[in-house]
C-alpha cells in the first residue's frame, strides 16, 4: 500500500513539475527532504544524510539539462564543512562556488575572509574537547 | 487502477487547471524581469502570519529548488540565513517595504523574495489541511515590486473520493498528514511548485526570454485536493 502512494506520488509530483516542458535543469538527488530533516532535527544522522547529499548532487550533475552542479550547493557544502572542522575543504568549496557562479564572489569572499577569521577560535575550541 | 488510468486523470486535471488562467502574457504580467533580468535572488526569512509557529525555518529551505530551476542564481540559503541572524536581520517583516541595497551589498542579490505565510492550518479532526502563501519579489535597488502572487493549497481529506485521480492524491495528502518529516515538505512543495512556475525565467534556465509569450497565471489561485 505504501509503495502504491509513493508511486502517485511520484507520478504527481512528475506530472507537475513536467508543466514547464522541460526536464530538471539541476539533479537535486532528494535534497528538499534531507535539507529539511537537518533543518528539524539538527542531529549528526541528519547532518551525515545531508554531507552524502551533498555529494551526491555534486556526483550526479551530469544527469541534468545543464550539467552543472546547482547553484548553492558548493556553499553550503563547504559551510557545513566549516562548522565540521574541515576549513581547508571547505575554503576549496566555496572556491569551486564562485568559479561556477562568480556573481555568488560579493557575498562569498566575504564569508571566506570571515571563515579566516573564525578559524583559530573553532581549532582552539577543538582541542579544548 | 491501472496506473495509466490515474496519468490520464491527473493530465486532464491540470489541463483545466491550466485553461482557468487569464489571456496575459508573462511580459506584460511581469514586464521588469524583462527589462532588468535580475540573476541572483536572496531568501528573505519567511513571514510566518499563521499559527503554526514551525513554518518559517521549514519553509526557507524549500524556495532553494523551484527558484534554481528558474534559472535564478540562489544565494545560498543556510548561509544566508545564518548571517540575517546575527546581523539581527532575521525578522523580514521589517524589510517588507523597507529599503533593501544592504542586502545588495552585502549578498549580491539583485532581487529578494519574501513569502508571507498568511494561512497553515491543519484541521485534526476532518484531516484538512489550508496553506496561503503570499510571493512578493522586490528589486533590491529601486525596491520595485516585481511580482506579488498569493497561492491557497487546500487539502480536503474529509470527502474521501476513495477513487479515481481524487482518491490518489487525497491518500497522499493524508500519508502526508500522518508522517511528519513529509508533511510540510509537501506542502510547501505544491506551494511552492505551482506559484513560482509563473516566474519568468532567469539566465540558467533554458525558458530564459523565451518564456515572454507564455501565458501567465492569475495573481491569485488556489488548488484544491480532495
Amino acid at each position: 500500500m505504501r509503495k502504491n502512494l509513493l508511486t502517485a506520488a511520484i507520478a504527481a509530483s512528475f506530472l507537475l513539475s513536467s508543466c514547464g516542458g522541460t526536464k530538471e535543469v539541476y539533479n537535486w538527488v532528494d535534497y528538499d527532504d534531507v535539507s529539511y530533516s537537518y533543518l528539524k532535527d539538527a542531529d549528526k544522522e541528519s547532518m551525515q544524510d545531508l554531507l552524502s547529499c551533498y555529494r551526491d548532487i555534486i556526483r550526479g550533475k551530469r544527469d541534468s539539462e545543464s550539467g552543472k552542479v546547482p547553484p548553492g550547493i558548493y556553499a553550503e557544502y563547504g559551510y557545513l564543512l566549516f562548522q565540521q572542522g574541515q576549513a581547508e575543504k571547505a575554503r576549496k568549496m566555496m572556491e569551486m562556488e564562485i568559479k561556477l557562479y562568480p556573481e555568488s564572489a560579493i557575498f562569498l569572499d566575504r564569508m571566506l575572509e570571515r571563515m579566516d577569521k573564525e578559524t583559530p577560535k573553532k581549532e582552539r575550541r577543538k582541542r579544548r574537547r | 487502477m491501472k496506473p495509466l488510468y490515474k496519468f490520464s486523470f491527473a493530465i486532464l486535471a491540470i489541463l483545466i487547471l491550466a485553461s482557468c488562467a487569464p489571456q496575459i502574457t508573462r511580459k506584460t504580467a511581469y514586464p521588469d524581469f524583462y527589462d532588468t533580468k535580475p540573476l541572483s535572488v536572496l531568501i528573505m526569512p519567511p513571514i510566518n502570519r499563521s499559527t503554526e509557529v514551525e513554518a518559517k525555518e521549514y519553509f526557507h529551505t524549500t524556495l532553494h529548488q523551484p527558484l534554481a530551476e528558474r534559472g535564478y542564481y540562489v544565494i545560498p540559503p543556510f548561509l544566508s540565513m545564518d548571517v540575517m541572524k546575527q546581523e539581527s536581520a532575521y525578522d523580514a517583516e521589517l524589510f517588507l517595504d523597507a529599503n533593501l541595497s544592504k542586502f545588495g551589498e552585502i549578498f549580491g542579490a539583485d532581487v529578494a523574495i519574501f513569502t508571507i505565510i498568511h494561512e497553515w492550518d491543519k484541521s485534526h479532526l476532518g484531516g484538512n489541511v489550508r496553506v496561503k502563501v503570499q510571493y512578493i519579489v522586490r528589486d533590491v535597488k529601486t525596491g520595485e515590486i516585481f511580482f506579488d502572487r498569493t497561492g491557497r493549497i487546500v487539502y480536503d481529506t474529509s470527502v474521501n473520493a476513495g477513487s479515481g485521480w481524487a482518491g490518489a492524491l487525497a491518500s497522499v495528502a493524508a500519508t502526508a498528514l500522518n508522517t511528519g518529516l513529509t508533511q510540510y515538505v509537501n506542502l510547501a512543495r505544491d506551494c511552492n511548485g505551482y506559484a513560482l512556475k509563473d516566474l519568468p525565467a532567469s539566465q540558467y534556465s533554458p525558458e530564459f526570454q523565451v518564456d515572454a509569450e507564455a501565458i501567465s497565471g492569475p495573481k491569485e489561485f488556489q488548488v484544491t485536493f480532495n
